[in-house]
């Protein structure tokens, strides 16, 4: 069933039930494709839906009208989860023009999308009648081509995947999700964390605009446009807090017995912990693990020695840590050898890496931590925790 | 002059060269270019770039 937003403004979109992985973000209650319906005297959809949810966008919009009446298909965003049913709707409404930025028609063009194109630029107005949509280039929020819609008149903002979230609500009602802010944090870290100067300038926008709605691509419609502003804010500027996320590899729980000494220490200090150890994480984990590395003032990662090196599911845990580009951490490694040593110094460029500074040299050991090696840990724990309390914010 | 990379999408300004189709000259080093100004590729804020050096 489609919804109700404001006066000619409906929610034609889709739930995903069975997403359960949206490239990366977890979605543990599936996730929707956000598309809206702004009926006047003439008539217009902002974004579309993934493909395979062509035919139920379709529906939810003839409950208003002939998808044949549809005039102006505004393209915030070329992604296929949002313009992939683009070549469908055309035959169907034939008459309509693709309204996007030239670099969106552009990339448009190259998935293979033809027909009458309507370039905008910033700062143009679509009159539709009584209704009046301005539209704002958004470059790299996430992609380049990416525009904002904004509906003047009833204060609406359409910026596409930024303030999204990625959770079903059958009402498309954020304060109705008691842990919305749960879904944001996921979202954030995987698609906007490593763009959160350019966030923050795409917050100013938004402040200028001051929406009194916000209709995201992505999750449910946020009636309280500054909630998710400055949860937004928050996460793009500090996210973080007194934390430590303990990631390790270990494969007869010698590592693991140094990672539980350092979560000892940590906690020691009053200092929250998150341990992970990279062999349990699946997609979920990987997803979660972004979110926590993104909220940790300390990471120590540990592993045992594989053919003179680092396990690769521990590496594969830090090339997505990069992504996360957070700044400023405090770090530490720890990890095992038999008869090579050296892989914490490998480790400790993998810290650097992710700009999580070792506090100190590495703990190494020798096959199997003795009483004496584990108090190392310990210790190296609560020196951990209190640089993460020292930090000044 | 060193070149400045774009964090982003990877396009690499040369001061040598500059950015003539966002008006600026062949020859501005990355600190003299307005704080306005974006990646010509991505749309990328001035605040993306990282110097590169040899």
């Amino acid at each position: 069933m489609s919804i109700k937003l404001s006066d000619g403004v409906f929610w034609v979109g889709a739930f995903d039930w069975k997403l359960k992985n949206f490239h990366g973000v977890a979605t543990p209650r599936g996730g929707t494709y956000n598309a809206y319906l702004i009926i006047d005297d003439e008539v217009s959809v902002i974004d579309t839906v993934y493909l395979p949810f062509f035919d139920e966008f379709l529906r939810h919009v003839s409950e208003y009208t002939e998808p044949s009446a549809i005039k102006h298909i505004i393209v915030n965003h070329a992604e296929p989860d949002h313009a992939s049913s683009l070549k469908e709707l055309l035959d169907v409404a034939k008459g309509a023009d693709i309204v996007c930025t030239s670099k969106c028609k552009d990339f448009l063009t190259h998935m293979g999308v033809s027909g009458r194109f309507t370039v905008v630029k910033d700062g143009d107005v679509l009159s539709t009648g009584s209704k009046r949509m301005r539209f704002i280039e958004a470059p790299m929020l996430h992609w380049p081509e990416v525009m904002w819609t904004f509906l003047e008149g009833e204060g609406i903002l359409f910026p596409c995947d930024m303030y999204g979230t990625q959770v079903i609500e059958s009402d498309m009602k954020a304060e109705a999700v008691p842990d919305i802010e749960s879904f944001a944090r996921r979202y954030f870290a995987f698609i906007f964390r490593p763009l959160a100067p350019i966030v923050l300038k795409g917050i100013e926008k938004t402040k200028e605009l001051a929406p009194k709605m916000i209709c995201p691509s992505h999750g449910p419609v946020w009636r309280d446009a500054m909630r998710i502003v400055s949860l937004y804010e928050k996460l793009a500027t500090r996210p973080d807090r007194e934390k430590v996320l303990i990631l390790y590899s270990s494969i007869w729980k010698d590592v693991e017995r140094m990672a539980h000494a350092i979560a000892e220490g940590v906690q020691s200090t009053g200092v929250e912990v998150v341990l992970k150890d990279s062999g349990d994480l699946d997609w979920a984990g990987w997803s979660d693990l972004l979110a926590d590395a993104m909220e940790s003032r300390g990471i120590a990662i540990g592993s045992l020695t594989v053919l003179g090196g680092p396990f690769p599911q521990l590496m594969y845990a830090t090339m997505l840590l990069r992504l996360v580009r957070t700044k400023g951490k405090a770090g530490l490694s720890f990890g095992a050898y038999g008869w090579g040593p050296g892989i914490t110094k490998k480790l400790d460029e993998e810290l650097k890496a992710i700009d999580a500074t070792p506090i100190r040299e590495g703990i190494e050991v020798r096959f199997t931590p003795t009483d004496a090696d584990l108090k190392r840990c310990y210790e190296a724990g609560v020196e951990l925790g209190e640089r993460v309390k020292g930090v000044k914010l | 002059m060193n070149k400045w990379k774009c964090s982003v999408c990877g396009y690499i300004y040369d001061p040598q060269k500059g950015d003539p189709d966002s008006g600026i000259e062949p020859g501005t080093p990355f600190e003299s270019i307005p704080e306005d100004w974006t990646c010509p590729a991505c749309g990328a804020p001035k605040e993306m770039f990282e110097e590169m050096t040899d």
